[in-house]
Order: structure tokens, then sequence, then C-alpha cells
């Protein structure tokens, strides 16, 4: 039993000691707000024994430092500010983040599995729809492109004439909108190809033929009223309300870029004379045929997305090395280029699609421009593609040259924070070396 | 009759030298000077010769003097590898690689459809590739009898076959034997029953011509003829090879579990399974495929294309290293096939292989789990002096083909070829 007089000393000593935990619990809430804040602050130091700055000559053991996600100095002998966290490796080449300028990543998984493909919609023409509606953040697939070095994609609709809009992003992040850099980056098309003519004319390839011959002729008539709509709204005054022709105006209205996949020379020609004519930006994609008409793409100004370097020459007379002599003479003419590995499954081996044109006259420097800077002029990325003050840090720590068989990706950053999370392949490596049923 | 003799002497002279213009003389000799020679036995040797006579590798050697006039290319320091083998593909075939219209047909060849002016034989041989295994397709749980055959442009069928390699029958478990037909097998337990089933009826037909053997022996010999033999079947009989040690399985699968169950049916039968192909849940039973010997023949990293092959790593490819699975890389595709030598460049990254052991997967590794390993597949003196030439290291994505020899013959040279631009 406590006296009332020692109960009401009791009482202020407790409230004392709550006030005083309230105190210390404030204080060190306080303490690790800060930290908090600082962390994303927090100049971060990669050093490493070259850095391929793509823009410039590459530095033997340099130093970037990279602050709130920008990279903020690179150079040989740079002093790290005290209190920024050190990555150091000492046997490793740093180059940008590599970009993806046309797949499926996000939009596809499982090929066979018709489920399981949203890029492939009905219908010839479909401005309308865009990629970044069924994109799909927690594909495994995302993570295992970064795992060998693509930090950013394009992800495109296919199928039919105008299959719709693509979306650009970097690969890391949990919901769609954490990874968009531009959900409306360019709008797809693609002229379409005739039929390989078989040894004897039959009634099917005239057919075919007659469709394809129609389906250019729609194609044209599509973007002229697709124009002439846009002028209408402009102007003002009667213009009947069009869904697609209202996802077209973009084309005009904001200078949004038309993909437009083109194949023989006849159409690559085709599709110039398109863009001039209704006076649109575009760039070329496929271009199959483009040893043909060098001059006439470079005249245009219209820079090129390839397709995969995985791809066989069409015609026996076109060469076996048809499709990876064409870097090189792209290079050669100074027509911008970018690779692309299309198929989502596929995606992660996207350097080595650019290694492979080296051997076929592509200098080193212009095959890792084709992954990085030059993507990211064509796609309007002004702060991605080269490792330089003011540009986004997305980093890729390789052990060796990346385009070479034999390199493994040690890191990556994106947007100046390290990437921790494993892929796929990663997991199941470790679940079989472990013998580990479930996770 | 005055003009008809040097008529008839001229006309000789022209014939003999067009015959002569399109089949030159046999140029199996060989000399290749100054190379880097990747050998599996003395290591990558630098500067060094390689004489070939009568097709076969006759000398490695510093400064090889010919013993007689013959072909010599300086390679100025060009690496030399052994000639790429494709242990699976489909190439040099004149129709279906299926014969679907049966789940079991092991009696059919698919040598008896080689088409020798496949143009992606001449592809494959733009990548250095020398010799390919040409399978029957997956569509059923046993197919057909498989074909090994030297990428020889030019030559008949006949002269492309390879009679020394091991007689191969390929059989297909998983989704592709299963499903299609609208009809059995629709699950894995059907197409594991009958491969089985194949199997007791082979088993039974012995049996029944053992059983009138022996009556036709303990029969009078004016009644014999009396006797009537059981049917003479020759899809069983092809069975019986399996049994019988003078036929291998080559065996399509992807998942670890269906892997397993044909190994427990090989072990019931006692049929031999040289490889299983494909096998992308390979990581995950290391150490059952090493110890019932067994290789496997695979891509490096193509997967995901449909469900069974959707659990997968390429970094698995250590565990099976490790363990000693003999690897064997391959193609399905004469575009991949031409490009083998990125995909074993790759192996250094994946298992953390050497340059040599990675050089194995697409040469020697492929020809022991052919049965050809004594002929070919690694540059040694006295086997087949089958060789491709590469302008920078032969692993590498920027390195190309500059020759591929088949047994001393020049099949593919890309300074003279019309059919690439790039030299």
């Amino acid at each position: 039993m406590i006296s009332p007089r020692r109960h009401e000393e009791h009482e202020v000593k407790e409230k004392k000691m709550k006030k005083l935990i309230i105190l210390i619990i404030v204080l060190a809430a306080m303490c690790v707000s800060v930290s908090a804040q600082d962390q994303a602050d927090q100049p971060i130091a990669i050093k490493a024994k070259k850095i391929v700055t793509v823009s410039g000559k590459s530095i033997d053991n340099g130093v970037i430092l990279v602050k709130g996600g920008k990279i903020e100095a690179v150079g040989a002998s740079i002093a790290i500010p005290e209190g920024a966290i050190l990555h150091e490796y000492k046997d490793a080449i740093v180059y940008p983040g590599l970009i993806n300028a046309f797949t499926t990543l996000g939009n596809t998984g499982i090929s066979a599995i018709r489920q399981w493909n949203d890029a492939w919609e009905v219908g010839l023409f479909k401005p309308n729809l865009s990629a970044f509606t069924a994109f799909y953040p927690w594909s495994n697939l995302i993570p295992i492109s970064r795992e060998f070095g693509t930090l950013t994609a394009l992800t495109v609709p296919g199928m039919g004439l105008i299959p719709g809009k693509a979306v650009l992003f970097d690969l890391h992040g949990w919901s769609p909108e954490d990874m968009f850099i531009r959900k409306e980056a360019a709008l797809v098309m693609a002229v379409p190809e005739p039929p390989d003519p078989p040894l004897r004319t039959n009634k099917r390839y005239k057919k075919r033929l007659e469709r394809v011959k129609k389906q250019k002729k729609d194609l044209w008539a599509f973007v002229d009223k697709a124009h002439k709509y846009y002028q209408r709204a402009k102007k003002g005054g009667n213009n009947p309300f069009n869904p697609k022709y209202e996802a077209m105006k973009d084309l005009w209205e904001h200078q949004l870029p038309a993909i437009i996949n083109a194949s023989s020379a006849g159409n690559i020609r085709w599709a110039i004379k398109l863009a001039k004519t209704f006076k649109f930006k575009a760039i070329l994609a496929d271009v199959y045929e483009g040893e043909e008409v060098l001059a006439e793409i470079k005249n245009s100004g219209f820079p090129v997305i390839l397709g995969s370097m995985y791809s066989r020459n069409r015609k026996w007379d076109d060469g076996l090395d048809k499709v990876f002599r064409l870097p090189a003479q792209l290079a050669a003419k100074g027509i911008p280029f970018a690779f692309s590995s299309s198929w989502g499954s596929a995606a992660f081996d996207l350097p080595l699609n650019a290694g492979r044109t080296v051997a076929y006259g592509l200098s080193q420097e212009e095959a890792v421009k084709g992954l990085t800077l030059y993507p990211a002029k064509i796609l309007g990325l002004t702060g991605y593609g080269s490792i330089e003050p003011g540009k986004i840090a997305n980093l890729v720590i390789a052990d060796g040259n990346i385009l070479e068989t034999s390199t493994v990706v040690k890191d990556v950053f994106i947007k100046g924070k390290k990437v921790t999370g494993k892929s796929f392949f990663r997991r199941e490596y470790h679940k079989a070396e472990a013998k580990i049923s479930g996770e | 009759m005055k003009t008809i003799k040097p008529f008839l002497t001229v006309m000789a002279v022209l014939i003999c030298t067009a015959f002569l213009a399109v089949h030159p003389a046999a140029a199996q000799d060989l000399l290749l000077k100054n190379g880097v020679i990747y050998t599996f036995d003395k290591g990558v040797l630098k500067g060094y010769d390689l004489l070939v006579q009568d097709g076969k590798i006759a000398r490695i050697d510093k400064k090889i003097t010919p013993p007689k006039k013959i072909k010599t290319i300086n390679l100025s320091g060009k690496s030399v590898i052994p000639g790429i083998i494709d242990s699976h593909n489909h190439i040099g075939l004149a129709g279906q690689i299926n014969e679907y219209s049966e789940t079991v047909t092991p009696e059919i060849l698919m040598q008896d459809q080689l088409n020798p002016d496949h143009p992606r034989i001449y592809t494959s041989l733009s990548g250095g590739v020398t010799m390919t295994h040409t399978m029957h397709g997956s569509a059923n749980p046993i197919g057909g009898e498989n074909v090994t055959i030297k990428l020889k442009w030019g030559k008949t069928p006949d002269e492309m076959i390879e009679k020394r390699a091991w007689r191969s029958l390929k059989m297909a478990l998983g989704e592709n034997p299963k499903g299609r037909r609208g009809t059995y097998p629709e699950t894995r337990m059907g197409v594991s029953d009958i491969i089985e089933n194949a199997y007791l009826e082979a088993v039974d037909y012995r049996e029944k011509w053992r059983q009138f053997k022996k009556k036709k022996q303990d029969t009078p010999e004016t009644d014999r003829h009396k006797l009537i033999p059981p049917q003479k079947n020759y899809r069983l009989e092809a069975i019986l090879d399996t049994i019988d040690g003078k036929m291998v399985i080559r065996c399509h699968s992807y998942r670890a579990e269906e892997t397993l169950d044909l190994i427990r049916l090989s072990k019931k039968y006692g049929f031999k399974i040289a490889a299983f192909e494909h096998i992308h849940q390979a990581y995950r039973i290391a150490d059952e495929l090493k110890a019932h010997n067994i290789g496997i023949s695979i891509f490096i990293d193509s997967w995901n294309y449909k469900a069974e092959a959707s659990e997968f790593t390429p970094w698995g490819l250590r565990l099976l290293h490790e363990k000693g699975v003999t690897i064997a890389l391959n193609s399905d595709t004469s575009e991949k096939m031409r490009r083998l030598y990125m995909e074993a460049g790759k192996m250094r990254r994946y298992a953390g292989m050497n340059d040599l052991d990675a050089l194995k997967t697409i040469t020697l590794n492929c020809a022991q789990i052919m049965g050809m390993a004594d002929h070919t597949g690694s540059i040694e003196v006295g086997k087949d002096a089958d060789l491709a030439v590469f302008d920078g290291h032969p692993l590498s994505s920027m390195s190309k083909c500059l020759l591929t020899v088949i047994e001393g013959e020049i099949y593919f040279d890309r300074a003279k070829d019309p059919f690439v631009k790039v030299k």
C-alpha cells in the first residue's frame, strides 16, 4: 500500500519519465527521418578500371560521382566527397545503361501461350491502342534483360498496319508508373511486304499480291484522312469525332515520331514518301534492304531502328551476311541507328546482337553507340545514353567488353540506385544448387 | 571419214576438260601454315603448321615442309579449331521432319529424304560447321532413325552420310508429342505408356520368334515348310536394335521428371540413352545425368517459347559442368548453327568454363554423343581433317569463319565466296 503522498510523488515521477521517453522517441525519429532524407541526396562514387563515356574518350581508373539520381561528375582524378558511398570495381568496365529500341518486354510472356500475348491485337488500324495500358511490370523477363545490361527499353504493339503506340521505360520499379519514362513515346506503323514469288505464279500468290497492294493504298489513305482531320480540328468547325484519327493527331500536334517498319527498298522509299508528304517525324525500322537505299535514307534525315541481328538473308542472292553487314554501311553514311532484340524472351541478348556486327565492318565504338547514345537520341531521351555530368545515372558495371560473349554484368544502377533484386535466372540457379523445394 | 577422227578427238578433249572442271581432282592434301591451333591435348599452339594428307590430320608442328607440292595456305596467325559439329538439327531434308501420322515410327530413316542441295547446308558451312546430326522431329514419342552427315556441299547423299557414327533413334517427351492429334496421347502418362508399350511388344515379338525357331528345330526337316513363321515387323526390329546395343536413343525432353521417367524405362528394358535434347531443366538433375552417363544436347540460352521451357536458368550450366555432365550445344536451325561459336563463347560466362572446355561443347562433346569421337571433333594426328579457320578469337561474337575444311577439302572460303559480301 502506498500512501497518498507517496502516490502523488510517484505520479509526478511517472509523468516526468513519460515526458522523457516521449522526448527520446521524438529525437530518435528526427534522426531517422533526417538520415532518410540524406540518403536520397547522399552522393555515390563509383570507381572502376575503365569508364566508357560513349560521348567522349574512355577513362582509365576513373570515378563517377552520382547525386540525386544524376551524374554529377566523371573523370580520372575526382575528389570523392566526404560521406559519399564508395562502390569500387577494380576489374570492371562501366557503360551507360543499354537501350533496347524495339521489344515486347512487359507485354508478352511465354511465346506459345496466346493468353500471354498482349502485344498483338486484331485489326489493321489501331493508333488508339497503347502498349502502356497492358504493361506488366512484374514480368520475370524484365529483371533478366536488366541482368545483362539493358536498363531502358521501348515496348511496341504489333500486327496490322498501325499496331498502336509504344511505351518507353526504365527496367526497374514496382508499379507501372514507377517505370514509365514516356507512356506514348512513338506510333508504330508497318508497310506490308509482298510475299516471296513461288516457283510458278499461282492464283494464291496473285491474290496475296493484290491484298498487299490494297493494304498499302489503304494505309496511305488512312494517314491522309487523319491529316485532314487534324487540319480541320485546328481550323475549328465541323469535324465529326473519330477516335482513330483523334489518336493520330499527336503526329502533328506533338511531333510524336512514327516508327515505320519497312523491309524492301521499295517500301523504305514509300515510307519516306509517306512521312514527307504528310509532314510527320519518322524513324525507319527493320530496313532489311537498306543497303540499296542508303542515299535516300540519309537525305530523308530519318534514323533507323534495326531488327534482330540473329536473322537469315531472305533471298539467296542477298548474300549470307545481308542482315549484319548493314550497320557498318549505315555508320559509314552517318545514319544514326539503334539495335533491338525484339521478342521479350530473347531481349536479354541485345549486347551480342551488336557484337556480331563488329565482325562485319562496324567499329566497336559505333556498336556501343548503337546500344546507348544513338537510341537515346533517336527516341528523344536527352538524359540518357552516355556518362556525362547532368545525365541520368543509369550505369552498367561489366567484368569485360559488353559486346563479348564471355562478359558478366556485375551490377547495375538505375537512376543512381544500385539494383539489388535478383532475376529469375539467378534465383533458379540458387534453388538448384542447394536443392531447395520452394523459395 | 577424214574429218570425223579429229572431231572425235576434239570432243573427247572438251568432254574430259568439262568433266575435270566440274569434278576437280580430290584436294585432300592441305598445308595450313602459321596458325593458332586449338588442340585439347596440347593446348593452344601459336605459330604452328597443320599438315593434312589423304583427308586426315598428318602432322602438327612448327615449320613443316610439305612432302610434295600441295595446296598451302598461310594463315598469318589466324585461329584453327576443329570443325564445328551440330548434334541436333533438321537441315538437308527434302520434306517433312515428322512422320506424325503414327506415334511410334522407328522403322523410318531420315537418310531416305536427304537433300544435298538444301541451301541451309551452305549457310551452316559459312559458320564453320562440318558435321550435323540431322534428326527426326519431336511430334512422335518414338520417331525415326536419325542420320549423321558431313556437310560436303556438292557431293551426293551417299558421300555425305557418315557411316561411322552411332545409329540413333529419336524419341520425344512432353508438349510436342502430346495433345497434337486430338487423340492419344494427351498427357505425359500417355507418352510414357506408348514408349513402354513399344518395348513390351518388341520383347514379345522376340519371344515369338525364339519359340518359332525352337519349334523349327524340333520339327523334322521334311515338315519344316509347313510351319508358319511370325510376321516380320521392321518397326519392332528397330526397337530391338536399341536393346541389342545397335542403336542409341537421342530423346527430346524439357522437364526433369519426364527425363527421369525415360531413364527408368531405359534401365528396365536395357536401351542406352546417349543424350537428352534441349532438356531445359537439366540443371535440376545433374547428379542423375552423370550417374547414368547421359549427355545433353542443348541451346545455350533460348527459352520461354513454350510452357515447358519456362523454368530454366543458363547459370545452371555451371552445376552441370561441375558435375562432369557432357554438354553439347546445338542450334536446331541453320541461323543459330552458323553462330554456334558465339553460343559456345557464352559457356565462359554461364558455366565459368575456360576457352578449351567451351570449344569442346561445339566439337568433341558433340562427337562423343554421336559416337564419332575417335574420328573427328578435335585436332589430333590421325583424325579426319575437319577444320574451321576464324579471323579472330574463335569464341568471340566479333569474329567470323573464313575457311571450312572437311576431310582436307575446302568447302567454304570466304575470300572467294560469291555469297558473302564482307570478306
